[in-house]
C-alpha cells in the first residue's frame, strides 16, 4: 500500500470518534487542577484495553494532545494551571483575563496549541522513520547503551537533585524486576504471592503513582478549601482575531520547534519546553518589559511549546522504544498490551499502526481546534466542579480502572501501595518521571543487557568493543559527571 | 548482598552467566546508595533524616494514613460484600474526607456516579466486578 492508501485506511468513522473522545477527555483532564495529563492517560488506559488497537491509539493520542492544551483553561480562568506545562501560560494568560481578555487568552492558547501540535506532528513524521532506519543497526549492546543514557538523562534532568533522580530510577528498575526473569523465566521478588508471578500490573503502578498519590497530596488542603467552587473569570467577551493569530506566526513556529526538540530529550517534558519558549519569546520581543502583564505573545509561546512536546516525545518512543516523557512511558505500556511494540521494527512489522499514530497526531490538532471552540462552555462548567466531588469520583475510577485490567483485587491493593509510595516521593521532592520511565524501560534494559552478554560469552568488553555502544556509554558517563557536578554546585 | 552486584558490573565474568537476581540486586544497591547519599545531604532540600523521621511523617500525615487504611479495608471488603455495596459506603466516606458535608450530595452523587460506572464497565466492557451472595 502506498502512503495515501495507508492514510485513507486509518481515517474511519469509529477511529475519528475515538480521537474526538480522546481529545475531549484530555481537555477536561488537563483543565481540572490536580488531574495531570499523565493521570488522564493512566485513567483512560483501562478503557483502552477493551478496544481494538487503532481505537486505543486514537483515544490516547487525542487525550495527550487535549490534556496539554486543557491545562491553559484553568491557568487563564482561575490562575491555577491544570498541568505543570501550563504554568508559564498563567503568567500572561491570567493577567489578560484580569484585563478583561480571558476569551482572547483562551483563543490564543487553543490556536497556539494546535499550531505547536501540528509542527511537532510534521517533524515526527519526517524524523521517526529516519531514526528508526538508523537504529536498525542496533544490537542488544547498543540498545542497552541507549537505555542507560536515557535513564541517566532522565535522572539528571528531572528535579534539582540528581541523587534523588537516580534513587527514583533505581526503585523503578527494582519494581520492574518483580515477576519472571526475562531470560530463564524463574520467579523473583514475588514473595510467594501468586498474583506477583506476572510482576506488578502496569496499571496499578501508573494509577497508583500518578492518580492515587495526587489524591493523597490533595488531602493536605483544608476540607473547606476542597469544598469551594473555583471562581472563574468571564471568558465570553473579547475573542481572538485572525490578525492577532497571524501576528504570532513566527513566535508559534519557533516555540513549536523548541517544544518538539525539548520533547525528544528523555524526561524533560512540557513545563521546561514552555518556560524555555516563553523566555525565548521574551528575549526576541520588542517589548520584553511587558511580559507578565498580559501580553498575548507569552500565551502563544508557552502553549505552542507544550503541545510541540507531544510529537517530539513520540519520536524516540516510536523509533527507539524510549519514552520521551511520562505520558509516552504510559503509552509504551498501553501499546505493548495492544501488540504494538515501539522500536525500529515497528516500522517494518506494524506500519499500519505507525500511520494510525501519525494520522491521529495530525488530526488531533484539527479536533482540538473544533472541540476546544465548541465545547468550551461545557469544559468551563466541569472546571467548576468542587474537588470534594471530583476527587472521590477519581478515587472510584482508580479502583475500577486497576481492577478492570486483570480482574484482580490484589492489583487494587498494589495500586494503593504505589499511591503511598508516590506520595512519599512527592512529599520528599523526588520526581516521579525517573521512577515511571525506569519501570517501563527496566525489563527491556535487562533483557538487552543479558542478551548482549550471552552473545559475547559473558564478556563485558562487548559494550566497549562496539563503536555505537561505546559512544553511548561514553555519553552516559559524560552526562552523569555533568549532572553530579551541577548537583554539587547547587548544594 | 548488594556489593557482589557492583563487582559483577565491572569484572569480566569469565564465561559464567550473571545470576537471575543480579539485576534486582543492582537496582537495590544503586537505590540504597543514592537514597543514603540523598539523606546525608538532605538538610537543604527537604528530605528528612534522623530517628524521629518516621514517627514525624506519620503524625504529620494522619489524614492520608487514615484514608489509605480505609481504602485497604474497602478493597478487602469488596471480596465479601461486592463492588457496588462496598463502593456505596466508601464513596460518601471519601467525599467526607475531601470536605463534602452536604447530606444530599453524599447520597445522590455516589448513587448516580456508581450507576454510570457500573453500566459502562459491567455492561459495555463486560467486566465482572466482585459481587456478594445476592449478586449485587
Amino acid at each position: 500500500m502506498d502512503f495515501f492508501d495507508l492514510v485513507a485506511s486509518v481515517i474511519t468513522g469509529w477511529n475519528l470518534l475515538f480521537l474526538a473522545a480522546g481529545v475531549f477527555c484530555g481537555i477536561i483532564g488537563g483543565a481540572l487542577p490536580g488531574i495531570s495529563p499523565s493521570m488522564t492517560i493512566a485513567l483512560l488506559l483501562p478503557i483502552s484495553l477493551y478496544m481494538p488497537a487503532s481505537y486505543a491509539v486514537m483515544l490516547l493520542i487525542g487525550a495527550y494532545q487535549g490534556a496539554m492544551y486543557g491545562g491553559s483553561i484553568s491557568a487563564v480562568l482561575i490562575n491555577t494551571p491544570g498541568t505543570a506545562s501550563a504554568a508559564a501560560t498563567a503568567f500572561d494568560g491570567y493577567q489578560m483575563a484580569l484585563n478583561g481578555q480571558a476569551g482572547k487568552a483562551i483563543g490564543m492558547s487553543l490556536t497556539a496549541s494546535c499550531t505547536g501540535g501540528l509542527i511537532s506532528a510534521i517533524i515526527l513524521i519526517f524524523m521517526a522513520k529516519w531514526l528508526a532506519a538508523a537504529s536498525l543497526k542496533f544490537g542488544p549492546a547498543e540498545y542497552f547503551g541507549v537505555m542507560l543514557l536515557a535513564l541517566t538523562l532522565i535522572a539528571g534532568v528531572c528535579g534539582d537533585n540528581m541523587l534523588k533522580g537516580v534513587a527514583a530510577a533505581a526503585l523503578g528498575l527494582l519494581a520492574a524486576c518483580a515477576g519472571q526473569d526475562p531470560i530463564v523465566g524463574s520467579d523473583r521478588l514475588t514473595f510467594g504471592i501468586f498474583s506477583l508471578f506476572d510482576g506488578f500490573a502496569m496499571l496499578s503502578v501508573f494509577i497508583g503513582v500518578f492518580a492515587m498519590s495526587e489524591l493523597l497530596t490533595q488531602l493536605k488542603q483544608k476540607p473547606e478549601a476542597l469544598d469551594l467552587p473555583p471562581e472563574l473569570m468571564d471568558y465570553k467577551k473579547d475573542k481572538l482575531t485572525l490578525a492577532e493569530y497571524w501576528s504570532q506566526r513566527w513566535n508559534m513556529l519557533i516555540s513549536g520547534l523548541i517544544g518538539t526538540f525539548v520533547g525528544i530529550l528523555p524526561g524533560v517534558g512540557g513545563s521546561t519546553a514552555s518556560f524555555l519558549a516563553y523566555a525565548e519569546a521574551k528575549r526576541r520581543s520588542k517589548y520584553p518589559e511587558k511580559f507578565g502583564t498580559g501580553v498575548i505573545d507569552g500565551v502563544a509561546a508557552s502553549e505552542a511549546a507544550n503541545n510541540g512536546v507531544c510529537g517530539g516525545a513520540l519520536i524516540p518512543m516510536l523509533a527507539l522504544g524510549i519514552p520521551g516523557d511520562v505520558v509516552t512511558a504510559i503509552m509504551v505500556g498501553a501499546f505493548v498490551v495492544h501488540g504494538i511494540k515501539p522500536g525500529p521494527l515497528l516500522f517494518s512489522q506494524n506500519i499500519n499502526e505507525v500511520y494510525t499514530i501519525y494520522v491521529s497526531l495530525l488530526l488531533s490538532t484539527v479536533f482540538l481546534l473544533l472541540i476546544g471552540m465548541l465545547f468550551l462552555p461545557l469544559v468551563v462548567r466541569i472546571v467548576r466542579v468542587r474537588k470534594s466531588i471530583l476527587f472521590p469520583c477519581v478515587f472510584i475510577l482508580c479502583i475500577v480502572g486497576t481492577y478492570a485490567a486483570r480482574g484482580n483485587l490484589f492489583d487494587c491493593a498494589a495500586m494503593l501501595g504505589f499511591g503511598l509510595f508516590g506520595y512519599f516521593l512527592r512529599s520528599n521532592k523526588f520526581q516521579l518521571a525517573p521512577f515511571i520511565i525506569a519501570f517501563v524501560l527496566g525489563p527491556e534494559a535487562e533483557l538487552n543487557y543479558r542478551l548482549a552478554l550471552r552473545i559475547s560469552d559473558n564478556n563485558y568488553m562487548t559494550f566497549l568493543e562496539k563503536p555505537i555502544s561505546a559512544v553511548l556509554l561514553l555519553l552516559t558517563v559524560v552526562s552523569a559527571v555533568f549532572f553530579v557536578r551541577r548537583s554539587m554546585k547547587k548544594a | 548482598m548488594m556489593f557482589p552486584a557492583a563487582r559483577f558490573l565491572i569484572v569480566w565474568t569469565g564465561g559464567s552467566e550473571v545470576s537471575t537476581r543480579f539485576w534486582p540486586y543492582l537496582a537495590l544497591f544503586i537505590a540504597s546508595l543514592s537514597s543514603l547519599a540523598a539523606i546525608l545531604t538532605s538538610g537543604k532540600d527537604g528530605l528528612g533524616s534522623g530517628a524521629g523521621v518516621i514517627t514525624e511523617a506519620v503524625s504529620s500525615n494522619k489524614k492520608q494514613a487514615a484514608f489509605l487504611a480505609v481504602s485497604f479495608v474497602y478493597v478487602k471488603a469488596m471480596e465479601y460484600v461486592g463492588f457496588l455495596a462496598a463502593s456505596l459506603v466508601m464513596m460518601p466516606a471519601v467525599m467526607w474526607f475531601y470536605g463534602c458535608r452536604d447530606k444530599r450530595k453524599l447520597v445522590v452523587v455516589p448513587v448516580i456516579f456508581l450507576a454510570i460506572i457500573h453500566l459502562i464497565f459491567s455492561k459495555v466492557f463486560r467486566i465482572s466486578f466482585p459481587s456478594w451472595a445476592l449478586g449485587v
